[in-house]
């Protein structure tokens, strides 16, 4: 599913430059879910970034679904994030002026699905997430729990096949940052997606099905 | 401190792109503010200086006449200079003075008869006249005869040039002695110069019948003004008639407090006059035409004042708008900073005292920039042609009042951005529910609203600006109306933003979606819309106003001048006149009579107005004739249907052969005791009437040639075709002594009267014999006329009885017309006097026209007068009048001005008049651009280009402010959105079309705004120039291709202002935020 050959990312140049890459292969299968884990400033979030086609690596190259990543122009990357990938931010990423279900609609708008379709597949997610009953709250009004929630419906909404998420939890709680990795945990399952989620958390890290170790820039085995 | 300076600049660095829209914002405001203030003092004092020098020198003149002039002449005249000069006070001035002397007798004519003649003396001869033959007087003070210069039209009928010596006889009313002068050389006045107005006969250097006597009751030919020495006329003991000493100031640069100075002072001359001439026991008077013109500037600079500060107020109320917005989006990017900068302890006073400092640097900034800009502007607005053709452009101007305006409005505008620091600092930036609607919903605007709308009731109520000082009302009406009108037009937003988010829940697709629900949630929109509201409204309106105001103008030109052009009729005109206007304007000519009537009322009450003007026009062409413009589009022939216009009356053409007109009377009655003088009424090709007389002629049965002379005493020149429209037979007795006053029998009289012309035209009319009306019963009986008509001449064949006994009383007239008298001459009442007296259509009035009296009829009620808007008066028919005049027996000249229509050439027409010998026309087209573009009349326009260039420049700064503080703060959302596979195409299309639609929403709401206030408030703004009510009522105009150039303007530079930036907004985004792991 997610193919990362020999990639290489350097932040400036000269003495000051940062070798956030070096040299990372990573293979992904299909349905699997991949712990990122490491110390701050290892490189998980360029990783993933350059993963997701929102970073392009300054050598190498990155396959997703088939797809070589790190050759798609703009419009390319566009249709990927639109089909195949979906990101969830540690900050959620809701659309403040979007209620729950209107931020979950997004992605479906975007298909151009029917009205009534999108409404039941929108109530449908959010019920997934436990959150049925709050569809017509902005995000503005609802717990840093909820809202992640929310983000993670949202990105299932477009049912892409990979979902990248950089530290869901790393604004919540411990109890409710467990709640939403175990979503994540039973909608890889259920939804038979593929999701590559950076975490600190050690607790979070026995949810998933490999762990992969990130330190200065380079995958080491554990 | 340091730390502070440091802090702020750091700041002010951060949020430089912000922090240079607020202080566009302020120096647009400011500009606006220092542009009305210069318009207000350095254009006002352009503006009066050109005025003046525009000025006829006459109306700038302040004079002394001294009638009943005393011996000692001199002391009088150097009095009255002392008294001018001192009214005049730092006005520099140059005074002359025109002394004449009685009318003395001056040997007989060659007919025997005795004739007159005066002296006179003027200051500064050469420029008033022009030696023809001979030299000027010189000073004479020694010996010998006075030298003097005679009218060469004089020296011509008299037969004298220069070495002749003509006495001038001591006589009745002339005191001293007889008085020889010695004629050195002959002159010809330059009648272009006003000042000739104050000679006896106007410079005509002759006329064959000047009124004498005691009681001018006898006329004499009388010639001069023989000029002689000015000194040497005042050192001539007593023989004086009158003495004016004329003070012409030199107005150049002189200030407003000078001009103050002059009238006040001239007005204290009145009394200072009479004191400097105490024992001189003579008659003065002080006239101060001057004086009168500085009253009408102030006048109109109050009214043209009034209407700069309204458009400065809105500019400001404007600018606030703006800068409030500014200042919201700038508090809401440093909410956070304030919070922090609380947690770590300043208080709210310290935050304070930070948003005034920097506030206080914007103003200084601001008040740098906007002093050299608003001078700028000024200049670049009084260059503009119709300005400059008014001549109020000028170098460039920084004034203290300018710098004080800018700095004083900079501070007031940046004080609007320290006061949201001063509010509690609100919590977090997350966006709760919308806070739309806040002011609908506090009802600030139905209060604004109510206040705007009592405004506007006292507006109507009292309409008109008041003379002399700046109208509060009329200033505050506009502003209160238009932020009034703009806030409650943004209650249309919330039902916008309903009419958004239903639709964009029911809409598949994601960007209208977007673009909707952004308008529905986002509050701060409310500011930017209101801004635009205001600014649309602002722009719309000004030049929806000054259409109006400019309409008003012409319209008002129009009714003042009654037709395209009119010139006085010369006293006495000449046969030809009408041919001669005629044939320089080309057009519609008619002529008309203006000139003051007494009403009585026959069935009508009420109060009449102490003056009532007659105007009477050819009505027949009305329409092609009078130009001012009717209520409602109606028109003239419409309104004038009901005068009884006849056209042209009937009657017999008179070709006048080279040889003279050929007439003549044979007739008999009481065996050549009575005499008759025939008396032709004519008509020339425009309709305008006037007689020729013959000398009195024996009824003794020969045939007696007719020497007929017009009212100038001239004989008709040959080739003059008249048509002969009446004959008064005037019968006397030539030897009273034969008459028994006790014979009561009449005897029978017998006239033919013929005319070499061709036959009666077309119309076949036939002629009527009677007396006129209102004469004595008894004294002219059975009159009867038959006309026979032949190939080259028609016979008056008139018949009648007279009593020689009556005659011995009075005249007996008999008047021959070829139409019947008219029952009673058909009149409109201006509305005004109509109510004033309650009259109706159908009633009844008596009209009195000089001595005359004839009946009239009210035939109903016209809006205004032509040549005399608003005042009370009468319209009638010229001809209608005409023949009612004439069946009184009413033969005097009924022609006052010459009145056309369809000129060519009308620019032109007043000069092309005066070089035909016809001075003083009026044209339309002058008096238009005199009310439009005169020096103090063009500030208004200049005002309101202002105003619109400032509304469109506000605007789109604010929007440009608003966008831009908008869309970056929103930056994180949109690279969320081009995270979730939304093209970066769509997102951009659904920023724009978010704005766009606020945007045109808000700008559509302001043109509807402008035009209701331009419907409203614009023709109550519109005042005279006198500050009064204009007449015509003006009427709201709304220039549709302008306006739409201008919305379409505003929409599409909105749009040039949202497209780039939201364009480099979506792809900066997408840089700097699409990514996972920054914080946002
Ligand atoms: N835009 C950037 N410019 C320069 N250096 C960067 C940039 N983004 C990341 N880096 C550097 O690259 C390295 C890897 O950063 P990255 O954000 O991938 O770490 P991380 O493992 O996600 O850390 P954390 O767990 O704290 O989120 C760090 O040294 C960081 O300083
Ligand atoms: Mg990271």
């Amino acid at each position: 599913m997610v193919d990362v050959r020999d990639v290489h990312r350097t932040y400036g140049s000269g003495p000051a430059a940062v070798h956030a890459l070096s040299a990372v292969s990573l293979t992904v299968a299909p349905g699997e879910l991949v712990a990122l884990v490491g110390r701050s400033g290892s490189g998980k979030t360029t990783l993933l970034n350059v993963v997701g086609g929102l970073d392009r690596p300054d050598a190498g190259t990155v396959h997703v679904a088939g797809t070589e990543v790190t050759a798609l122009d703009d419009d390319g990357l566009v249709r990927l994030r639109r089909d195949v990938v979906a990101y969830v931010f540690q900050t959620f990423g809701l659309i403040p002026v979007l209620s729950a279900a209107e931020n979950v609609g997004v992605p479906l708008r975007l298909r151009g699905l029917p009205v009534a379709d999108r409404e039941h597949r929108v109530q449908l997610l959010l019920e997934l997430v436990g959150l049925g009953a709050q569809a017509a709250q902005r995000p503005g009004e609802m717990s840093g729990g909820q809202q992640q929630r929310v983000a993670i419906a949202r990105a299932l909404a477009g049912s892409p096949r990979l979902l990248i998420a950089d530290e869901p939890t790393g604004q919540l709680d411990s109890e409710t940052g467990l709640a939403v990795m175990a979503l994540i945990r039973a909608v890889v399952e259920s939804e038979g997606m593929t999701a590559i989620v950076s975490t600190h958390d050690p607790v979070m890290v026995a949810l998933a099905d490999r762990v992969v170790h990130v330190a200065d820039g380079r995958l080491v085995d554990a | 401190m340091r730390q502070q300076l440091v802090l702020l600049a750091r700041r002010g660095l951060a949020q430089a792109r912000l922090l240079a829209a607020v202080l566009a914002v302020v120096v647009a405001g400011t500009v606006v503010l220092g542009t009305c203030v210069l318009l207000l003092t350095t254009g006002a004092d352009r503006a009066r200086e050109a005025h003046l020098r525009q000025t006829p020198a006459g109306d700038l003149a302040a004079e002394v006449a001294i009638g009943e002039v005393p011996v000692d002449a001199r002391g009088a005249v150097d009095a009255a200079t002392g008294v001018l000069t001192d009214a005049l006070g730092p006005l520099p001035a140059t005074v002359s003075t025109w002394a004449s002397s009685t009318v003395r007798g001056f040997g007989t004519g060659a007919n025997g008869r005795p004739q007159l003649a005066y002296l006179a003396g003027i200051s500064d001869l050469p420029a008033r006249a022009e030696l023809l033959t001979g030299r000027w007087p010189a000073a004479s003070g020694g010996p010998g005869p006075l030298e003097g210069v005679l009218p060469a039209r004089a020296a011509e009928l008299l037969g004298v040039g220069p070495g002749a010596e003509l006495t001038l006889a001591a006589g009745e009313s002339a005191p001293g002695t007889a008085v020889t002068v010695l004629v050195v050389g002959t002159y010809a006045p330059h009648l272009a110069d006003p000042a000739w107005q104050r000679d006896l006969l106007g410079g005509a250097g002759y006329t064959a019948a000047l009124d004498f006597g005691v009681w001018r009751t006898s006329t004499r030919p009388a010639y001069g003004p023989l000029l002689v020495d000015s000194a040497a006329l005042l050192a001539q003991p007593g023989g004086l008639d009158q003495v004016r000493v004329v003070a012409h100031p030199d107005l150049t640069g002189a200030s407003a407090a000078d001009l103050d100075a002059a009238a006040a002072g001239l007005d204290a001359a009145r009394t200072a006059l009479p004191e400097a001439l105490t024992g001189q026991d003579a008659t003065s008077r002080v006239d101060a035409p001057l004086a009168r013109t500085l009253a009408a500037v102030r006048t109109q600079q109050g009214v043209t004042g009034s209407a700069v500060l309204v458009v400065a107020l809105v500019g400001l109320a404007l600018a606030g708008t703006a800068l409030g917005l500014s200042a919201r989006l700038l508090t809401g990017r440093r909410t956070a900073e304030a919070a922090l900068l609380t947690a770590r302890g300043a208080g709210r006073r310290q935050l304070a005292g930070r948003a005034a400092a920097e506030a206080g640097a914007l103003a200084v900034l601001a008040t740098a920039l906007a002093v050299p800009l608003s001078a700028l502007l000024f200049r670049g607005l009084t260059s503009l042609p119709r300005p400059a053709a008014a001549g109020v452009t000028g170098p460039l101007a920084v004034t203290w009042p300018l710098v004080a305006a800018v700095a004083g409005g900079a501070v007031a505008l940046t004080a609007v951005l320290v006061a949201p620091a001063l509010g509690p600092v609100a919590g977090g930036a997350a966006v709760r529910r919308s806070r739309r609607g806040v002011v609908a919903r506090s009802g600030v605007d139905l209060l604004l609203a109510g206040v705007a709308a009592l405004v506007l009731l006292q507006l109507r109520a009292h309409p008109g600006a008041s003379a002399d000082a700046v109208d509060p009302l009329l200033v505050a009406a506009p502003v209160l109306g238009l932020l009034a009108a703009a806030v409650l037009a943004l209650r249309v937003l919330p039902l916008l933003q309903a009419g958004a988010e239903r639709w964009a829940r029911r809409s598949r697709g994601l960007v209208g979606s977007l673009a909707a629900w952004e308008v529905a949630r986002r509050p701060h929109a409310t500011g930017a819309a209101l801004l635009l509201v205001l600014a649309t409204a602002a722009a719309t309106f000004a030049t929806g106003y000054a259409d109006t105001w400019s309409t008003s103008q012409v319209s008002q030109a129009a009714a003042r001048v009654g037709a395209d052009v009119t010139v006085p009729a010369t006293v006495p005109a000449p046969l030809t006149q009408g041919d001669a206007v005629a044939a320089v304007l080309g057009g519609t000519v008619s002529p008309a009579t203006e000139r003051p009537v007494s009403l009585g009322s026959l069935s009508a009450t009420g109060t009449l107005p102490p003056t009532t003007r007659l105007v009477a026009v050819d009505t027949s062409v009305a329409d092609d004739l009078l130009v001012g413009d009717l209520p409602d589009g109606g028109r003239w022939s419409a309104l004038t249907a009901g005068l009884g216009a006849p056209g042209r009356a009937p009657g017999v053409p008179l070709v006048v052969p080279d040889t003279g007109p050929a007439v003549t009377v044979t007739g008999t009655g009481a065996d050549g005791v009575l005499g008759v003088r025939p008396v032709l009424v004519v008509q020339d090709a425009q309709g305008a009437r006037s007689t020729l007389t013959g000398a009195e002629l024996p009824l003794d049965g020969t045939t007696h040639p007719v020497v007929l002379r017009d009212a100038a005493d001239a004989t008709p020149g040959p080739g003059t075709r008249l048509t002969v429209v009446g004959v008064d037979l005037q019968l006397s007795l030539r030897d009273p002594s034969a008459v028994d006053p006790a014979a009561a029998r009449g005897v029978a009289v017998s006239v033919q009267l013929q005319l070499a012309g061709g036959p009666p035209d077309g119309t076949a009319a036939t002629w009527t014999a009677r007396p006129p009306l209102g004469s004595s019963p008894g004294l002219l009986d059975r009159a009867g006329v038959d006309l026979t008509a032949g190939a080259q001449d028609t016979t008056f064949a008139v018949r009648g009885q007279v009593s020689p006994a009556g005659l011995l009383v009075e005249q007996a007239q008999l008047l021959l017309t070829a139409y019947p008298p008219p029952p009673a001459v058909p009149v409109l009442l201006t509305a005004d006097l109509a109510a004033a007296i309650d009259a109706r259509p159908g009633d009844g009035i008596t009209l009195g026209v000089g001595a005359r009296t004839v009946p009239g009829r009210v035939a109903g009620v016209t809006p205004w007068l032509p040549g005399a808007p608003g005042e009370p008066g009468v319209l009638a028919d010229v001809e209608v009048l005409a023949r009612a005049l004439e069946t009184t027996g009413d033969l005097d000249p009924l022609v006052d001005s010459w009145w056309a229509t369809g000129v060519a050439d009308p620019a032109t027409a007043a000069g092309r008049l005066a070089d035909a010998g016809l001075p003083g026309a009026v044209t339309r087209a002058g008096v238009a651009a005199q009310l439009r573009d005169g020096p103090l009349r063009v500030g208004l326009p200049v005002v309101l280009w202002l105003l619109t260039a400032a509304a469109v420049g506000l605007a789109l700064t604010g929007t440009a402010v608003h966008v831009a503080a908008v869309l970056e703060s929103r930056s994180v959302e949109v690279a969320r959105l081009q995270g979730m596979g939304v093209p970066r195409r769509s997102v951009a299309a659904a920023v724009v079309l978010e704005h766009a639609s606020v945007t045109s929403v808000a700008v559509l709401l302001g043109a509807v705004v402008g035009a209701v206030a331009g419907r409203v408030l614009a023709p109550l703004m519109t005042v005279s120039e006198t500050g009064g009510v204009p007449v015509p009522a003006p009427v709201a105009q709304w220039p549709w291709p302008t306006e739409s150039v201008l919305v379409a303007g505003l929409l599409l530079g909105c749009a040039a202002v949202v497209v780039p930036v939201a364009g480099t907004l979506v792809r900066r985004a997408a840089t700097v935020h699409l990514r996972l792991g920054d914080a946002a």
